[in-house]
């Protein structure tokens, strides 16, 4: 295939894994790929391709005005790209006031990673720097946007993620758009298989030697001995490690009942359609 | 044509139907005239279409949509056709940023990314990608007494003299609301670069540098998550990658057929330039700590 596959998700719910395992996948390199030199086509939300896809400087208009080009600016890399294009993108599947959708679907096709929101909670608040129930609070609101302060200059486009659900229900309904689901947990559990059906639904032609190599190379364990060695440029200030633990079910032992109750409170219709109740 | 404003900007002598109060009054010879004018909506021979700017041989269309449509041609003429209702100074907005980088590429002006400061006689570029800091950078310079030569759009003649210059653009930066507010300036009294943006406009006359200055060194901003303000120089090999990296609006060169003679630049600027990759840790302007490891450099330029 040609174009882009939106490589979408909530944050924290394995995008960069899924990004290490392409780039592994592509690499002819008998070496893991270093971590900060990971082949994908950058993040949606990314300012530099905006303000010259456009020409126009992003840092000059407002939200509104950039969500207006946002859909020309992915469709024109869409349409010229000669191989798939793998963008990660946090942005919610939203829609412009005039009933264009923000990111195209023509040309276009998703793989959409989904993690258990107990797990995700957890590792958020470590993300963010905030308190669990902070954290909590965020993943319910439907206002919810990255990067949307108006006194500051952000260093990507503001996303609009919407509450954890509705993130979740935007991008698996998107009308037109062909969307694949891969749970974390099912990544974690039987990564070769996972990733062998993701490989399989965008199409492309591997060997299962190369997606075996691309899975190991990807182990959590080797991102995260690369991130002790060399550190990891995508990591937030403050946060002792990107690669934290990478597991699941950790929520078990850091929710208490409340905190548990809460979240299933807000999310439970998502939460039983994807097998998490 | 009605009554004309004259400015000088850029080296260039610029008659303009428009006031453009950001630039310097100057009378001259015109060596640009911008005036207001019907734009086509497509260049028929586009070499390069992107999803608002076209450009052919001395030729560049940019549309920006509710405000304006822009034209320049042959590195002498910019030609604006304003969308109905739209404010002079978000016309002006776009017009000193892209389109003139376009009429400086018409020019064969090699243009970079990044704010430029005058120290002892000598130019200093700093670039990086949008949002890194290089306009903050420059205000806190500014207000140390350093003399500035421009903002975000900097124009460099790196053929046809003994070492590239840096030409002056014109004596205003841009700073967001909170950027000001870490500078300690009043955000108050300073006008707003659009009405719908917490981005002002900071006018700096007195420490405006007129004369080009020869260009001695270039530094790359970035963040990182790391402790502390650190500065390396970048290896030979990877100067001129850098340099077409920070090129600003690489992409209207395609179309213009400039490639070749913008590698020639960039390899004249390599030449005679020291580049360094400057990283502060992210998260934070870390302002004063940047501030002070560059004063170091800049005093043994």
């Amino acid at each position: 295939m040609k174009g882009i596959v939106w490589l979408a998700s909530y944050p924290k719910s394995g995008n960069t894994w899924f990004r290490t395992l392409i780039s592994n996948l592509m690499s002819k390199s008998q070496e893991p790929v270093d971590i900060n030199q990971l082949s994908t086509g950058g993040i949606a939300s990314g300012r530099e391709r905006f303000d010259e896809l456009t020409g126009i400087e992003s840092a000059d208009l407002t939200f509104e005005e950039i969500d207006q080009l946002r859909p020309e600016v992915y469709a024109y890399l869409a349409q010229t790209v000669k191989e798939p294009l793998f963008v990660k993108v946090h942005d919610a599947y939203t829609y412009l006031p005039d009933g264009r959708p923000l990111l195209p679907v023509e040309n276009c096709k998703a793989i959409y990673l989904i993690r258990n929101p107990l797990d995700v909670v957890i590792s958020f608040s470590h993300h963010l720097r905030r308190d669990l129930d902070t954290t909590i609070e965020l993943m319910g609101n439907s206002s919810y946007c990255f990067c949307a302060k108006p006194r500051k200059m952000h260093n990507q486009l503001r996303q609009q993620l919407l509450s954890w659900s509705e993130h979740v229900e935007s991008w698996v309904e998107a009308p037109g758009l062909d969307v694949h689901v891969v749970r974390y947990e099912d990544l974690k559990a039987q990564t070769f298989e996972t990733f062998t059906q993701a490989i399989n639904f965008l199409g492309l032609t591997v060997g299962e030697k190369e997606i075996q190599k691309a899975v190991d190379f990807s182990d959590f364990k080797v991102l995260k001995k690369q991130e002790e060695e060399k550190g990891f440029k995508e990591k937030p200030s403050g946060m002792p490690a990107f690669f934290r633990e990478g597991k699941t079910g950790g929520w078990k032992e850091r929710l208490t009942e409340e905190q548990v109750e809460k979240i299933i409170d807000q999310h439970k219709r998502v939460m039983e359609r994807f097998y998490y109740l | 044509m009605k009554d004309n404003y004259c400015y000088y900007a850029y080296g260039l002598t610029i008659k303009a139907e428009l006031p453009l109060p950001e630039l310097e009054r100057r009378e001259g010879q015109e060596d640009v005239l911008i005036r207001y004018g019907n734009v086509p909506q497509s260049i028929e021979d586009a070499v390069v279409r992107m999803v608002r700017f076209e450009a052919a041989p001395d030729h560049f269309l940019l549309k920006v949509d509710g405000i304006a449509r822009y034209y320049v041609r042959e590195g002498k003429e910019i030609i604006i056709e304003p969308a109905c209702g739209a404010r002079e100074e978000d016309i002006r907005l776009f017009l000193l940023g892209s389109v003139f980088a376009a009429l400086m590429h018409q020019r064969q002006i090699l243009v970079m990314h990044g704010s430029a400061i005058g120290v002892n006689g000598k130019g200093v570029i700093f670039t990086g990608v949008s949002g890194v800091g290089k306009s903050t950078l420059a205000a806190a310079l500014f207000q140390k007494g350093y003399h500035i030569l421009t903002d975000d759009v900097c124009a460099v003649k790196a053929l046809g003299s003994e070492t590239p210059q840096i030409i002056p653009a014109f004596p205003r930066l841009k700073l967001w609301a909170d950027a000001a507010e870490k500078l300690g300036t009043d955000i108050g009294s300073l006008p707003r670069i659009r009405e719908k943006l917490d981005k002002y406009g900071l006018k700096v006359e007195k420490s405006f540098q007129q004369q080009p200055l020869p260009l001695k060194s270039i530094y790359i901003l970035s963040n990182r998550d790391q402790e502390g303000v650190s500065i390396t120089p970048l290896a030979k090999l990877n100067k001129l990658e850098a340099l077409i990296k920070n090129t600003y609006r690489f992409r209207f060169l395609e179309g213009q057929g400039g490639k070749p003679l913008h590698f020639q630049q960039c390899v004249e600027v390599a030449k005679a330039a020291k580049i360094y990759q400057v990283v502060r840790p992210k998260g934070g302007f870390y302002l004063d700590e940047l501030v002070s490891v560059l004063e170091k450099e800049l005093r043994e330029l």
